[in-house]
């Protein structure tokens, strides 16, 4: 057994599954069954993974490779399908606990399951397993400490913090400038209106892809949101706040446009139109997110 | 001259007048969707409660309601009601009830209350007039109120039946920001005791409150950071600060917190800094700027240290109470979900997605930002105010979807005044009649570039008053006592279970009997059925509400322990399944686990309730633990006996029934409402041969010789869909 072990993990494939997971065995195999494959779309699995290997890691080095724990991965792939087939999967990921047992057993029975709920699934994998096994050392591991990255840090923010010495007083002046202020401001309030808590409270994800691999930037109802849809209306209000800015302040103070009418005409209903095609864009939008909303400007739900 | 500047003064007068009134037509009469749709009725949960706590109040006297300690919820431990409610709404529509009666109006207690949201809308409506007057002119006043009046997001929580505290708070909200600001801008103690008085009000009327406690603060700490201290901010601060606190602390259920609770501390620091600034002012006048300087760094070291090691050392000590749970959720939104599942299981703390935003504000949301940038023009101590309140709050609103609500009015200010200055540049009649040297052509086009531009935001005002309206009349204006559905033919139905299965229990039950139904129901039978619970919305007690739980997930005999332990006579559950009505207790019933799985972890685990698969499910692979609960016999009991021979399909979860006969040996059914919503189960006493009642249970189905019930069953044929 602890030939075939490459690293923590022990992958396995069809050439070695029978043997291992068939038993008799004499050891307890704690097995996660997933698919990394970008092409499957797991996002749990692929969020996953680096932490069961590190636990599986954690665990060597705890126990430094006396350990009758095994930990094996089984990823899915064209070769390993067929195994995926036997054992009557439909989802992952999936983290079984096989005992010891001195006879073999069918691949369909005699595990136990992790459940994954919700809350951080390293520390409920470690709770789980140290459920099972009072008497082995379980831990979340920590991050790695990347000194290159910190002492790049350092070493920028202290040029930094040089850069903005040396120009202190300009620096003074701008920060405590009006528009930046106002900008900062601005963009806060854009992003919050936008629904950014939303997605740093959920970890919602990021965009999805429908059977076909088409791109959905929209899911719909109220209380259902994906990153990207902050992104674009954020967008789309920000666009819609500097065109109306512009339109009561820029427009009616430009030297040039007040000499020729005509060319502040053009500006003005320039502005107008795009204005109203931003604000079809969004209302389009939101019939993504409201099906029955009964209202639209022109329609430019295509886009989308 | 003169003269005509007089009549037109007084014409604008009369037309702002009209206008006012008329926006408060518009706000009353935009809320009065369920009231003619359904009836006078008061709505939802909470508001059951703010209406039996005022019928108490006009029932007995101011005293007698702050001592009330209510015995019939929270059984057997009762609850000091008196001095755990905000007492504001109910003596508000207590004294509009007495006014009226002296008026010799006798109106029924239940029509104020019904009426009192929209009543109040109006008066918001008027305050945000004064407020955005103040902050640009009384065009962009008009504005606002207009805005305000019909924003969705404002409505939602206001129409007629929604008789709760936030009905009243908005309107306190936006009145103690106005006397504010106006007490900044003149320095006077005046105008700054009135906005104390207002907040004061605030105070007895909403929990929110909180919200003003460090907004104001937030304003003068930021305009003294900004070097704009003065004598004016100092007058309006200290004495909005000292009589503000000072009458806070009469309302009993807020008591001492002012000067306790953390959520508070931020008022009282900024109380002593203006003091600080102020003795630094009054040093730097008198001393060369040399010694100041010295004076300054020092002070400040001490100051800072001084202040950081006293507030650890009280809270330390425990002479100020951490955060409180609610307000934590806020700041650390991972707080909440991880340690209070109670917070977690409330629609209202949950965070809000764009699409509400939009919802509740349609065209403002992207005038909002515009509309700050624009403040920053001007940007005198108002409109610092006002930019604070925006960002602060529109994170809150992020964070709590309830918390739209307060965010609403500052949209509608500031697209208000986004507007205002759009028309201020493009309706300046008095500019195109005065480029008179401009040939006739460059006239036309002037004319035309003015016209794109009023008559698209004219359209798109209308179209929000459009969108205002469809969204009260369709989202807002559900009682969600009643619910109303569509036949098949497309008539109106109304389904009207709960206030059925309430009055059955009203007429049919001991006066004494206890019910047990899961917490969101309590208010409601408390008010509707006036009979004594166990849990109610007031969620003071999490262990009881826990004990209600681990009663609903244990299987029946050690839930009969629970039920005679508690001396529960009914329980009572709410059932969807057959209508496809979602929220039922199926569906709240993951959260019955959790929060009694966090007191006894030992007895009830939320896994054993899903399928091997990790799925929550009902069908026949549901797991044993959720077939043997109680809540899943209670909802299922007897259902599959409607479809017949047919497979007996929840229609909220789209699974199948097992067809199995679910047995129930402690408790009998009682009450079945027409469209199964609402089931009603009385719990049998012990046995009269002195068996257990799974004993006695069992030994009658065999002498029965297999399933024949007693002969009382209602006739289900009739019930079929």
């Amino acid at each position: 057994m602890a030939k075939q072990k490459s690293g923590d993990v022990l992958r396995i494939t069809h050439t070695n599954y029978e043997s291992i997971m068939n038993g008799p065995r004499d050891y307890d195999l704690v097995l996660l069954i997933t698919a990394t494959d970008p092409r499957v779309g797991c996002h749990l699995c692929t969020e996953y993974n680096p932490s069961f290997i590190a636990i599986a890691g954690e665990h060597a080095k705890a126990s430094q490779g006396k350990s009758n724990v095994f930990f094996a991965l089984l990823d899915f792939n064209e070769k390993s399908r067929p195994i995926f087939q036997q054992m009557q999967l439909q989802n992952v990921p999936k983290l079984y606990y096989y005992p010891k047992t001195a006879k073999p057993t069918p691949l369909t029975a005699g595990f136990e399951q992790m459940p994954f709920m919700e809350g951080s699934h390293a520390e409920n994998t470690v709770n789980w397993l140290l459920s099972k096994f009072p008497d082995h050392k379980f831990s979340v591991p920590l991050p790695p400490t990347d000194y290159a990255s910190a002492a790049l840090t350092v070493t920028f923010g202290a040029v930094c913090a040089y850069v903005v010495y040396l120009n202190l007083a300009k620096v003074v002046r701008n920060f405590l400038g009006k528009n930046v202020w106002a900008l900062a401001s601005t963009l806060t309030v854009l992003m919050f209106v936008s629904g950014y808590m939303f997605n740093s409270i959920r970890d919602t994800q990021y965009m999805r892809y429908d059977a076909d691999k088409n791109p959905i930037y929209f899911v719909s109802g109220h209380q259902m949101q994906l990153g990207v849809e902050t992104q674009i209306v954020s967008f789309i209000y920000g666009i819609l706040s500097i065109f109306f800015v512009g339109l009561v302040q820029k427009l009616p103070r430009s030297e040039k446009l007040l000499k020729n009418r005509k060319a502040e005409f053009a500006a003005t209903a320039a502005v107008c139109v795009a204005i109203f095609f931003a604000y079809s864009l969004l209302i389009s939008v939101f019939h993504k997110k409201n099906l029955g909303y009964p209202y639209s400007l022109a329609n430019l739900g295509v886009f989308f | 001259m003169k003269p005509l500047t007089s009549v037109l003064q007084t014409t604008a007068f009369a037309l702002k007048v009209v206008i006012i009134l008329s926006i408060a037509g518009a706000a009353i009469s935009s809320r009065l969707f369920s009231v003619i749709r359904f009836e006078s009725i008061i709505h939802e949960f909470d508001p059951w409660f703010n209406y039996r706590a005022t019928k108490y109040l006009v029932e007995n006297n101011f005293n007698d309601f702050l001592n009330w300690f209510d015995d019939r919820t929270w059984y057997p431990l009762g609850r000091v009601t008196g001095g755990t409610l905000y007492p504001g709404l109910m003596v508000t529509s207590g004294a509009i009830w007495h006014v009226l009666r002296k008026l010799s109006m006798p109106i029924d207690i239940r029509n104020i209350c019904v009426l009192l949201a929209p009543a109040f809308s109006a008066l918001t409506a008027y305050a945000t007039y004064l407020f955005t007057s103040e902050l640009k002119d009384s065009g962009a006043g008009l504005l606002a109120a207009a805005l305000i009046a019909i924003a969705p997001g404002y409505i939602s929580r206001s129409v007629a039946g929604s008789y709760d505290n936030e009905a009243i708070a908005i309107t306190l909200l936006m009145t103690t920001f106005y006397l504010w600001i106006k007490a900044c801008k003149l320095g006077s103690i005046f105008w700054s005791a009135l906005s104390a008085l207002c907040y004061f009000y605030m105070v007895a009327a909403w929990g929110g409150y909180v919200f003003i406690t460090n907004l104001i603060p937030l304003h003068i700490f930021v305009l003294i950071l900004m070097g704009r201290y003065s004598a004016k901010l100092y007058v309006a601060y200290t004495t909005w600060y000292a009589l503000g606190t000072l009458a806070s602390m009469q309302i009993p259920f807020v008591g001492f917190l002012p000067i306790r609770s953390n959520d508070h501390m931020a008022a009282l620091g900024v109380f002593g800094l203006i003091q600080l600034v102020a003795f630094g002012n009054y040093v730097k006048s008198s001393t060369s700027s040399k010694q100041f300087k010295t004076f300054l760094t020092v002070s400040l070291v001490l100051i800072i240290a001084l202040g950081v090691s006293g507030l650890f050392a009280l809270t330390a000590a425990g002479l100020i109470a951490p955060w409180t749970g609610r307000f934590y959720s806020l700041w650390d939104t991972g707080y909440a979900k991880l340690h209070i599942p109670i917070i977690a299981s409330v629609s209202e703390h949950q965070p809000t997605a764009w699409p509400a935003f939009f919802f509740d504000t349609q065209f403002l949301i992207w005038l909002f930002p515009a509309g700050i940038y624009l403040l920053f023009q001007d940007l005198a101590n108002e409109h610092v105010f006002v930019i604070i309140y925006s960002v602060l709050c529109s994170y809150f609103a992020g964070v709590m979807i309830r918390l739209m609500l307060v965010l609403t009015p500052v949209i509608c200010v500031c697209g208000a005044i986004a507007i205002s200055k759009l028309f201020d540049v493009y309706l300046n009649l008095r500019e195109l009649a005065a480029t008179s040297e401009e040939t006739r052509k460059d006239r036309i086009f002037q004319l035309l570039s003015r016209m794109i531009v009023i008559m698209s935001f004219g359209f798109y005002l209308c179209f929000f008053v459009y969108h205002c309206t469809w969204v009260s009349s369709t989202a807002y204006s559900s009682p969600s006592v009643v619910l109303a559905s569509r036949n098949p033919d497309g008539s109106q139905a109304i389904i009207d279970d709960y206030r059925e299965a309430y009055y059955w229990l009203r007429m049919n039950s001991p006066e004494d009997a206890k019910i047990m139904a899961w917490w969101d129901y309590g208010y409601q039978i408390g008010g509707m059925a006036d009979r004594t619970t166990l849990v109610d919305n007031n969620t003071w007690n999490n262990t009881h509400i826990a004990t209600v739980g681990k009663a609903m997930s244990s299987p029946e005999d050690k839930a009969y322990e629970i039920l005679v332990n508690h001396d529960v006579d009914y329980v009572l559950v709410i059932f969807g399944g057959l209508l496809g009505y979602s929220g039922d207790d199926i569906n709240k019933f993951l959260w019955m686990v959790r929060i009694s799985e966090g007191i006894w972890p030992e007895d009830i685990s939320e896994r054993s309730f899903f399928t091997a698969r990790g799925e929550y499910k009902v069908d026949d692979q549901a797991s044993q633990t959720m077939q043997n609960s109680l809540m899943y016999k209670l909802s299922y009991y007897r259902y599959h006996e409607v479809f017949g021979m047919q497979a007996a399909t929840d229609r909220v979860r789209n699974q199948v029934i097992p067809k199995k006969d679910i047995e129930l040996d402690s408790l009998e059914e009682v009450f079945t409402s027409e469209n199964w919503i609402v089931r009603v189960y009385q719990v049998k006493k012990g046995d009269n041969a002195g068996r257990n009642l799974q004993e006695a249970g069992s030994f009658e189905r065999k002498a029965k010789g297999g399933r024949n019930r007693s002969a009382k069953k209602p006739e289900v044929g009739l019930r079929e869909l």
